[in-house]
């Protein structure tokens, strides 16, 4: 276990070999509370951030504590070789992109990483990713790095995105649809790979609840991992559904 | 063709509670082949569902306990409004009593087709099974349902009784147009490592494969019961599957589980099921209930009472 911040903690697991491909999930079982998606943060670890009952109670586990395991599950990210690759995360969205900035290394591809933060307290990840790549930081509150969000300093920090071979992101719904209409614009949306999220119950393709409109997209099957051309037009950025299923407005 | 009172595409449903929770995952379904749609059982007010896990994978099926999540009949409107009528839609709905059920109905009443009554759903306490076990309750609340709505009515029926044919029966006398069946089969799993049963709400039900020749039977022996047209369901992954189906006496299928393995199900079992009768030169209708006319001609033979000695 490894904490990154606050509320942030690493957790590795005792095997070794890998559990899944980058952007890939797990349905962690906690015993007696609840069953989540989590995505593999290390090709053995995940990292949680700490937001309700299931998280929280994964907190406090111990060392030795041990976890239902489902998976892996979904699609991730598709990975090239000896490119030029550009990772954009906010908050836990990170996670994913770690494992990832992983298994792009070895391929030996050029790597820069954008992380967006709340603040400077919140920042994690910095220290693994400058092992493998060039990092750019900003934060809502201007307390480290550029003052704003990774939009800002998207446009702030590289001059030109048409550079890049591949673009990688993960991270809240709005951000996500803030990058979407950027690189339509920027008319780069087949070179885009987003993890996304939604509530997700089975993970096997079946009980629709993680569905996105209009195409009616599965997250936990057909995704996590989308092209920006298969979701620019859908609800992500706009609406969500909750546990029920209702939809609200983000 | 028509059956239970609604013209069906083709005799491939999508079973209710899989990808039908919203308008666009129901139009994914319809354009890819599915004769009709049935949606996520619906119920007065909003439920979140069981804590997960809500679903396991088993050798040859699904063991789950979802626990009717649901938007209610208000908020599933704007689902229902987004179907773009590709094939006839199927409102799955489910109350605790009579006043719930008529506001379900009044509000969905013009966006269904038909509806489905789940009197089945062996994972939610008070809702589902208890309820469909009774052949009285059964009857009266089909009866209380055909007055509130004109829409065609389908009854869902539970396996997990001792003779589903006395619901089937009930379900007839109180004006059912067809009735469904089979839902999920009750069971349990446990987590070795742990001793914790493996769903978050304990108690779950079956479903795929393993569940196919429960279905089957239950098919087969309400066919010999009823007049109104019978929808089988139940761990039906190919052509093959289906066939047993129609020859134990059903008119259509729905598929559930089946769109875990293949989301492509509905077109691929149509063709393949074309191929067949094409082969053998004959129309579905003809394998409608086959298997009891092979079973009148074997009594014929005097063979019955030998067979119901090996049974
Ligand atoms: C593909 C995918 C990968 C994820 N990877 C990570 C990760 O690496 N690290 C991490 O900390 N979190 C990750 N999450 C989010 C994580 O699943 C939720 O934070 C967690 O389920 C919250 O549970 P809770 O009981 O602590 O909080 P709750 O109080 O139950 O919920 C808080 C919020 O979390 C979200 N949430 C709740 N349940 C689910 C669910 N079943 N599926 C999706 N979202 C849910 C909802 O937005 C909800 O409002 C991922 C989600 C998805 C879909
Ligand atoms: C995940 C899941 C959710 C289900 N939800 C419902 C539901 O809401 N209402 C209902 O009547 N049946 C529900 N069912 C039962 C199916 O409609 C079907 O009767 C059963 O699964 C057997 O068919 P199958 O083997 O093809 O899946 C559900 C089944 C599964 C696996
Ligand atoms: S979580 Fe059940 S279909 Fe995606």
């Amino acid at each position: 276990m490894k904490n990154e911040n606050k509320d942030i903690k690493t957790f590795f697991f005792d095997k070794d070999t890998a559990l899944g491909s980058p952007g890939q999930y797990l349905m962690v079982w906690i015993r007696g509370i609840d069953e989540i998606p989590i995505s593999l943060s290390y090709k053995n670890a995940i990292t949680i951030e700490k937001i309700g009952s299931a998280t929280s109670t994964l907190f406090n586990l111990d060392k030795n504590d041990s976890l239902g395991l489902r998976g892996p599950f979904g699609n991730g990210f598709e990975i090239i070789k000896e490119s030029k690759v550009l990772l954009i995360g906010g908050g836990i969205g990170l996670a994913p992109l770690l494992y990832l900035a992983n298994v792009l290394k070895d391929n030996n591809n050029d790597i820069t990483v954008l992380i967006g933060s709340k603040n400077k307290r919140k920042i994690f990840f910095d220290n693994e990713f400058r092992k493998m790549a060039k990092v750019h930081i900003s934060t809502e509150d201007g307390s480290f790095g550029v003052k704003g969000n990774v939009l800002d300093l998207l446009k702030g920090s590289v001059e030109n995105v048409n550079i890049y071979d591949m673009i990688y992101a993960c991270g809240p719904d709005k951000m996500i649809r803030s990058l979407l209409d950027f690189f339509n614009m920027e008319n780069i949306l087949e070179k885009t790979q987003f993890s996304v999220s939604r509530i997700i119950k089975c993970g096997l393709g079946i009980c629709g609840s993680c569905s996105i409109d209009p195409k009616g997209l599965r997250v936990c099957r057909d995704g996590p991992v989308f092209y920006g051309t298969d979701i620019i037009d859908s609800e992500i950025g706009i609406y969500k559904r909750n546990h029920a299923g209702i939809r609200y407005k983000l | 063709m028509n059956v239970g009172k609604i013209d069906l595409k083709n005799p491939l449903i999508l079973a209710s509670g899989i990808l039908g929770s919203t308008g666009s995952s129901l139009n994914r379904i319809a354009k890819l082949g599915a004769g009709a749609v049935v949606t996520k059982s619906i119920g007065a007010t909003p439920r979140e569902g069981h804590p997960g896990p809500v679903l396991i994978k088993t050798d040859t099926g699904f063991l789950n306990a979802i626990g009717l999540p649901n938007p209610s009949y208000k908020y599933f409107i704007e689902e229902l409004n987004d179907f773009n009528r590709y094939c006839p839609l199927i409102i799955s709905v489910f109350g605790a009593n009579r006043s719930e059920l008529v506001k379900i109905l009044k509000n969905l009443e013009e966006y269904a087709d038909a509806f489905e009554l789940n009197l089945s759903c062996p994972n939610v306490k008070g809702y589902g099974m208890d309820i469909g076990k009774d052949p009285i309750f059964v009857e009266n609340i089909t009866r209380e349902i055909k007055k509130i709505t004109n829409k065609p009515l389908w009854v869902k029926l539970t396996s997990n009784v001792e003779d589903i044919t006395k619901i089937g029966v009930a379900a007839e006398n109180g004006g059912a147009d067809a009735v469904v069946a089979i839902n999920t089969v009750k069971g349990l799993g446990i987590d070795t490592e742990s001793g914790y049963p493996l769903l978050g709400n304990v108690y779950g039900g079956l479903s795929g494969r393993m569940i196919r020749p429960i279905g089957l039977i239950s098919v087969y022996s309400l066919y010999k019961k009823l007049k109104i047209p019978i929808i089988g369901v139940g761990g039906i992954e190919n052509y093959k599957d289906a066939i047993e189906y129609f020859m134990a006496g059903a008119r259509a299928v729905e598929i559930g589980s089946g769109v875990y393995n293949n989301i492509n199900i509905f077109n691929e079992i149509k063709s393949e099921l074309d191929l067949y009768l094409n082969k053998k030169g004959i129309k579905l209708e003809e394998l409608i209930g086959l298997a009891h006319r092979r079973e009148t001609e074997e009594c014929n033979n005097q063979k019955s009472e030998e067979r119901e000695q090996r049974y």
